[in-house]
Parts: C-alpha cells; structure tokens; sequence
C-alpha cells in the first residue's frame, strides 16, 4: 500500500504493508527512533506521538490510518543545540532518568500547552496518566511541565 | 508486529456502501478498524478469528453528535473525546461528558469510538452502562438493509452482541431529556488512565413538579451473564417515588436481586457487591441533591 503523509513538517511517501503500525512504519521505514515500542497494548503510552493535534499511541494506529495527517515525532521537537523549552523543563527539574517515556512524555506535554496556557497540576497529571514512568516520578515531571507554562503565562 | 498476522489484509473503502458491500461479501472474515485500541491488541495475540480489517476511520459520515427529529444520535465513528462538551451534555447527559472524563488516557480517548466500545460489549466498558441508563437504541446497517433494536437487547453476553455477519454498527439514538432530567456516571477502576473499570453505575431519571420519579434508568457495567445492564429491580422500586434516604437505602437493598449471578470467587463477588452498593448510593444521593438544588 502507498502512504502518504506529513512527518515533522514534511511530505513522505512510503510503501507500506497493510498490517503495519504507525510506530512500526516511524520507526523501522521512516527511522524516527523516538517513539518507543513498550506494550503494543495502549497500557504503556511510551509511543504516543501527535496526530493531527491530537496525542495518540501509534502501536493502536495502523498507518494506513494516517493517510494523509500531520503527524509530529520528538524529532519534530527542538534539537540537540535548541532544545525545546519543555525539553530544557525536563532537563532542569531531573525529569529524566533511563529516558525511555521521555519522547512521550515531552509530546504529551506540548500537546496540552499548545492546546491550555495555564493548566492546573491535576490536569496536567491527566495528561501524563497514560504514559508509564518506573524511574523518575511523576513530580519532577509534572514540576517540569508547571514551569514552562509559568513562564509562558508571564511572558 | 502485525506482521506476526501474515495473512491479516486491510481494506480501505471510499465510502461507506464500499464497505458494507465488502462487509457483505466477506461476512465474518472481516474486522471493521476504526480506534483500534481494542481490536489491535486483539490481533497481537492471535486471537482473531478474521483475515481482513476494513478500514473505517475516514468515514467522516458516521462521525457526529446531533439532535434530529426528537432524538440525540451519535454515529458510530464519535469518538469518546466527542463526547466530552457538546449537544449531549448541553441536553442534559451529563453522564456522557463523566465517562468522557474518566475514560482511559487522553491518547485512548482521543481515537477510540463509540460504535467500538459497543461492538466489543464488555464488561469493562464505561459506555455501555451510560447508554443503557438512557435506554439507547442502536442502529445496525448492512449492504441490504438497515434495523434498529434496544442496546438492552443487542448485548447477550461478554463480548457478544446480536449483530449479524455483514452488519455494522452505524450509531446510537435516544430521547431529548425533559428539563428535569439528572444523569450521573461513576466508576471504580485500577488505574485512572487505563479504561477498565471494575465497577460502574449509570443513572438517568426524568422527575415531575413534586419530585417523583416519572422515568429511572440504573445501568452497571455487570449485572446478570457478566454483562453491561440495567438493575431491572432497582429501578421498578425508584419509579414513581421521591427520593429520600429511606427510599435510597431500601434502593440499594434492592440491588441483590440485580447482581451478578457468577463473578469468579468469593472474594471479587464481595467487593463488587459493597462497591455497587456504595456506588449507587453515592449516586442516588447526588441525584436527590440535584433535584433539591
């Protein structure tokens, strides 16, 4: 099957099996690394990438059901010499440790501050809930998040 | 992988007779996609018993919340995230926008469907208890021709519906409440972000000028057969009563005679009885403050 569709801003075109995954067709054709394969249930969040504006888990997306989205990757996030301010959050408040729910992590909260300037500590918890973390916690993270949107709220 | 599914082919249809012809020609060979976060992990574990998926996600046609003709419809392709501020509500279900709320994670929300979370009749659903409170009817479509029947009735067992080979589900209707109309959803679960609830209650009741009941809808996510339904007991008991804490309490009395005949074990047949009866006294209170309010 041919899929067409908009990665991190740009046009790809891919041959691909019907069967597939997003995240497999991100990962192993497209060779975006930064969603991360877990459960393959929708338990683990580890893969959520943004489709559309929307936070989705692209184990539970068949990529042919991205036919022409726009989806956005971590990669789409900041970059190694300018990180994203949320990025610059989660290093400055220790909200990393193995790093694995990161990408995740980081796209979920983007996608609740492009969507909310100022959400409250418990919205943001919501909008972590889905994704698994079992080495940082989730106060740093959360902290994290808080602080970006205190700062954006004051500029 | 997928792949692990060799044989597992997709179809992508234009439109929606496309798919009801492909659904017609391959009867029960074929999966209708659309949220996927059911059907895929499903298809992981092999325990499929189809060799296609129709792909439905893009038919934007079975993807509404509307008013029409005295009724509230809700296509098949709604997703839970729809549900959550919009005519429903504005109507009166507030029950809709709680299961919304408490609804898995934001990422589960965000594609999971209406006409899925139906089709998959399971006890952990948060859907099915809100839409049998309402007394939902559902709409069935095939290639050649179109039914409706209750919910109450379409639902037979864990995971087992009355819909036919080549049927689809095409959305759900109900009644515009009264202005004086309460709904209420809550549910017990293990996790906030996962959609699995272990108890749940929905209640829809309708009262007149003296705060009688004139219309009561109880729903569980388990009653008898470990199926979604409605405590058939409770509610003839509510009808044509006020509610007070006497009444609320013979209520919840009144729940043994609807529960579960066989949960498993002793001890999760325990908890889901005092987590029921807790619930639908938390409920019934909320309602009575409402109406008071």
């Amino acid at each position: 099957m041919r899929l067409v569709f908009t990665v991190n801003k740009r046009k790809r075109v891919c041959r691909i099996k019907g069967q597939e995954t997003l995240l497999e067709v991100l990962r192993d054709i497209l060779g975006l690394k930064g969603a991360k394969k877990g459960c393959e249930t929708g338990d683990c969040g580890a893969c959520a990438v943004i489709v559309n504006g929307l936070l989705v888990n692209s184990c539970l997306m068949l990529a042919i059901q991205a036919r022409g989205s726009k989806v956005t990757t971590i990669e789409g996030v900041g970059s190694a010499k300018h990180l994203h301010p949320i990025q610059s959050a989660f290093v400055r408040e220790g909200a990393i440790q193995c790093g694995y729910c990161t990408p995740a992590m980081v796209l979920a909260a983007k996608n609740l501050l492009d969507n909310q300037d100022n959400p409250t500590d418990d919205e943001i918890r919501k909008q972590m809930s889905g994704i698994l973390c079992r080495c940082t916690g989730y106060n740093s993270i959360t902290r994290a998040v808080k602080s970006v949107s205190k700062k954006r709220v004051k500029n | 992988m997928l792949a692990m599914q060799m044989k597992l082919q997709v179809f992508v249809p234009r439109n929606e007779t496309q798919l009801l012809r492909f659904l017609s020609a391959r009867k029960e060979d074929v999966a209708i996609i659309a949220g996927g976060t059911n059907l895929l992990p499903l298809v992981r574990t092999r325990k499929n018993s189809f060799s296609w998926l129709a792909d439905a996600s893009h038919l934007s046609n079975l993807r509404y919340v509307r008013r029409r003709n005295g009724k509230i419809e809700i296509g098949a392709l709604a997703r839970i995230r729809d549900l959550r501020n919009n005519t429903l509500t504005k109507a009166g279900y507030a029950s809709f926008a709680q299961v919304a709320d408490s609804f898995g994670s934001t990422a589960i929300a965000n594609v999971a469907t209406v006409g899925g979370n139906i089709a998959v009749a399971a006890s952990t659903s948060d859907l099915l208890p809100a839409l049998l409170s309402v007394d939902a009817n559902v709409l069935l479509k095939s290639y050649q021709k179109e039914r409706e029947m209750k919910l109450e009735n379409f639902l037979v067992g864990e995971g087992q519906t009355k819909r036919q080979a080549g049927e689809m589900i095409a959305g759900v209707s109900f009644d515009i409440p009264g202005t004086r109309s309460i709904s209420s959803f809550r549910k017990i679960g293990r996790r906030t972000s996962t959609f699995l609830a272990v108890v749940s209650v929905a209640i829809f009741l309708s009262y007149d000028r003296n705060k009688t009941i004139t219309q009561i809808g109880v729903a569980f996510n388990e009653i008898k057969h470990s199926t979604p339904g409605r405590a058939r007991n409770v509610e003839s008991y509510l009808a044509g009563r006020a509610l007070n804490d006497r009444v609320i309490g013979e209520a919840v009395d009144r729940l043994k005679l609807d529960l579960p005949i066989a949960l498993g074990t002793e001890a999760r047949e325990d908890y889901w009885n005092r987590a029921s009866r807790n619930l639908l006294r938390e409920q019934l209170q909320l309602c009575k403050s409402k109406m008071s309010g």
